[in-house]
């Protein structure tokens, strides 16, 4: 493949908690062992060394991310650019793709804000756009009732503060 | 999913190109990879972002 060079990712952490979510997609379709989907979830989760290349795990995001990163003029991908793709620019590469292929569903891959209603071991309820839904916890730690999150898939993302919110369209 | 869709280049002028989808053409960015007609290349948010050798 010609590529062109995939700027490094600071904060991997967090650029694995908006990309595990679809993990199973990419297990589903070959891409990705399942074992090392548990492993990265694992790593993310208890805070571990992040010991794999997630630039080819993940190629297209951290390519849309490296566009963004040089739009910033940044040399690296930052919590800002990650932030800036999953929550504003993702949801028009997700439309993109559908008006080119109308068949693929894309209401689980859409990245949304949610608000925590309730919070029990195995589940966290919330309210999204499109609904009320139980997601699971794996990113959760720390989150409490009343805060807004992002969601991807069935998973809590992370806290997301107002400013964010008001940027993303839903 | 961010996954990228394949299509093929049918002419190239700039850093626009335009890219057919199985029947479906559309003008996209074409400034991050070096592409010529005929190629084969993924695209994600109207950005071609790999040829496909």
């Amino acid at each position: 493949m010609n590529d062109f060079k995939t700027l490094p990712i600071k904060d991997k952490p967090l650029f694995l908690r908006y990309a595990i979510p679809c993990g199973e997609v990419l297990v589903k379709r070959g891409e990705l062992e399942r074992q090392t989907l548990l492993s990265l979830n694992e790593a993310t989760r208890e805070k571990l060394e992040i010991d794999y290349p997630i630039e080819k795990i993940f190629p297209v995001a951290s390519k849309m991310c490296t566009i963004i990163a040089r739009q910033m003029g940044k040399r690296e991908i930052d919590a800002e650019v990650i932030r800036r793709y999953f929550l504003i620019e993702h949801e028009k590469a997700i439309k993109w793709r559908q008006k080119v292929r109308p068949e693929l569903k894309i209401e689980e891959c859409l990245v949304y804000p949610a608000r925590v209603l309730r919070i029990d071991d195995k589940n966290i309820f919330v309210k999204t756009p499109l609904g009320e839904k139980f997601l699971r916890p794996d990113f959760a730690k720390g989150i409490k009732v009343n805060d807004w999150v992002s969601v991807h898939y069935d998973y809590v993302v992370e806290k997301i503060k107002q400013n964010w919110i008001k940027r993303m369209r839903w | 999913m961010c996954f990228a869709i394949k299509g093929r280049v049918i002419s190239v002028k700039g850093k626009k190109a335009i890219v057919d989808f199985e029947g479906i053409r559309k003008n996209v960015n074409a400034e991050f990879v070096k592409i010529k007609k005929g190629d084969e290349v993924l695209v994600f948010n109207n950005i071609i972002i790999e040829r496909c050798v």
